[in-house]
């Protein structure tokens, strides 16, 4: 035993088990720690010491729940009840509830101090969670005292293989106070207005021993419990640029197809840019249908149309979803642009891209995305996160973009920061000809290749999109307001193209 | 009953050392300091001492010192804990174990009963 080297404990991790805050957490929380869950009243605090406290105990470990508050455990635990992830089974064994609020009144912190060590080491609890620390701390005799009851407490907890979350009403801190600097990690729990949301956000504030995400992410209660979702920025991970592969990926539309010297780039971005009814759906079907048509799976989420309607759409125009839907080898996901923060639009889609291996991506439109953002300034990182994330997973992604006018000289797209991160853009646009309407297609800009760049008339026909070999005659057709050349001297008129 | 002689200015600490201890069936006594340890031995008479290192007034390398030097108390079994390992060596003094902080009470436990049993 003389020679047996020191053991020195370290400190493993303690999931939460809540859904995205153990990504957050990278993990969990380091054991023997104390944590304090801050957040304004009904920021969910208790929900969520209850629901790290039922996963503990599923997960095998022992937990006690003390609470100070005026609030009876008969009444908290109603309220739990109401959650997926209660259970009665544990309860006064392994997860056991009691008061704290006779001992802190008859022996103040130290009476408090004594009966949590007493019940830790009677229940062997390796999860305490003391709900409602701003009693302790009103009925501290001053703020020395607080501070000697948090030291004491961590004595206590690390002595006996304890891990301590503290839930505690607290509104934004406008300087470091006393539970900031005596706990191990500061949990961040805000519920507030930002132009016309409501949004719940969670920052750790302070993390000692481990590594985290940073910033504020989103979160929502709901059945479950809280369910975090880690800004998508915040989760990626540059990797090194690799070479882009030489395939291409056809879009099943012939003379577009030969403008793109064989299709896009495969793992590239492109942007079909254009107003509503140009054709950016239809053409982003194709993409899909082609892909199926090759063997590969292809994933469509949307936000406008249902993919009932989309299939019917599809079929008007001879491409066939009902056989590649019933093989999985296409995929379609339909939200409603409504409530969804864009993060969890990214878990969703993360999630589909994995279980699926989709090769190739339609998202229609990409403004249920940016719809989704609630603040504008993550646009940019979160678009270039995402894109990278795909491209890593071997996904070629089209999506669609709304130009916000539908005729006449405007032809930016709504969002210029998208537009200069995309690799490509296609642009589809309407055009009067003789008092008639027709539809254009270009190609803008191809990242690290050469393309055709005139621009094409295309038709929507019962056989698909039908591109023309060529389009002449005009000029400032992009304008929208298309006007005829001049012919040559000698020369015979070129008509144009003719109305349909 | 085996007495054990716990020595640490955590006082949470002593305080939990000796419910565990006495749960497992020693005596124990309890001591702020190394000075405070020391002048207690006389009245204790300690089967072991579990002793800090880093203490106020006469820390724990001195307390092994002068426990290793005195002809009555020099064969009492010496548990040192430390939240530092790599600062006390068998250079500075002849102790017994050595434990980081913070420890499995399991194991100390059984380091204990293996130094000296329990009645």
């Amino acid at each position: 035993m003389d020679q047996a080297p020191v053991e020195i404990i370290s400190f493993p991790l303690v999931p939460t088990g809540v859904a995205g805050l153990d990504v957050v957490l990278r993990g969990g929380v380091p054991q023997g720690g104390l944590y304090l869950i801050a957040g304004q009243p009904g920021t969910g605090k208790t929900i969520l010491g209850n629901q790290i406290a039922f996963h503990h105990v599923q997960a095998g470990g022992r937990a006690v729940y003390v609470t100070l508050l005026a609030e009876t455990q008969a009444r908290m635990l109603s309220h739990m009840r109401l959650l997926d992830f209660y259970t009665p089974a544990p309860l006064a064994d392994s997860l056991y509830y009691i008061s704290g609020y006779k001992a802190l009144e008859d022996g103040g912190l130290r009476g408090l101090l004594e009966l949590l060590r007493a019940v830790i080491r009677a229940r062997k609890a390796t999860l305490l969670v003391i709900d409602g620390l701003m009693t302790a701390q009103s009925m501290a005799e001053s703020d020395v005292a607080f501070k000697q009851f948090f030291h004491e407490l961590q004595v206590v907890i690390e002595t006996l293989g304890c891990t301590a979350l503290l839930l505690s009403t607290l509104a934004e801190i406008p300087q470091p106070r006393s539970e900031y600097t005596m706990v191990d990690g500061v949990i961040h729990l805000a519920d507030h207005v930002v132009g016309q949301w409501r949004v719940r956000e969670l920052e750790i504030r302070k993390l000692r021993g481990t590594s985290y995400l940073r910033g504020r992410h989103f979160y929502a209660i709901d059945d479950t419990g809280l369910v975090v979702h880690p800004r998508t920025e915040a989760l990626f991970v540059p990797q090194a640029a690799a070479a882009p592969p030489d395939t291409r990926l056809a879009l099943g539309v012939s003379h577009l197809d030969e403008m793109l010297l064989g299709g896009l780039l495969a793992t590239s971005t492109t942007m079909l840019l254009g107003p509503p009814g140009s054709g950016k759906t239809l053409l982003g079907l194709h993409f899909l249908a082609e892909g199926a048509r090759q063997g590969q799976r292809g994933l469509y989420f949307g936000f406008d149309e249902t993919p009932a309607r989309l299939i019917s759409k599809a079929a008007g125009i001879g491409l066939d979803f009902a056989r590649p839907v019933a093989d999985g080898q296409i995929e379609f996901i339909w939200r409603l642009p409504l409530e969804d923060v864009v993060d969890s639009l990214v878990e969703i889609l993360r999630a589909a891209v994995q279980r699926q291996g989709t090769q190739r991506l339609f998202i229609d439109s990409l403004s249920g995305f940016l719809d989704s953002v609630v603040y504008p300034e993550r646009i940019a990182p979160l678009f270039v996160a995402l894109t990278h994330e795909l491209r890593a997973l071997g996904v070629t992604l089209v999506f669609a973009l709304e130009t916000p006018q539908l005729f006449g000289g405007g032809t930016n797209g709504p969002s210029p920061v998208v537009s200069t991160k995309v690799d490509n853009i296609l642009f589809l646009r309407y055009v009067e000809i003789y008092s008639q309407l027709h539809r254009l297609i270009s190609i803008v800009k191809i990242r690290e290749s050469g393309y055709d760049s005139t621009i094409r008339e295309f038709k929507i026909t019962p056989d698909g999109l039908d591109v023309a070999a060529s389009f002449a005659g005009t000029e400032a057709t992009l304008t929208g307001v298309a006007h005829q050349l001049p012919v040559p001297p000698g020369a015979a008129p070129d008509p144009g193209p003719l109305p349909p | 009953m085996k007495t054990i002689l716990v020595v640490d200015d955590e006082m949470v600490l002593t305080e939990i050392l000796r419910d565990v201890l006495q749960d497992a069936g020693y005596r124990v006594a309890t001591a702020g300091d190394g000075r405070a340890g020391l002048d207690s031995l006389p009245t204790v008479r300690p089967d072991l001492v579990l002793c800090d290192v880093m203490m106020p007034i006469l820390d724990g390398r001195e307390v092994c010192r002068l426990l290793r030097s005195d002809p009555q108390y020099h064969t009492i079994p010496l548990v040192m804990m430390t939240a530092a390992p790599g600062s006390i060596t068998r250079q500075d003094c002849d102790y017994t174990a050595l434990v980081g902080k913070p420890f499995d009470l399991d194991k100390l436990l059984l380091m204990i009963e293996q130094l000296i049993g329990v009645e």
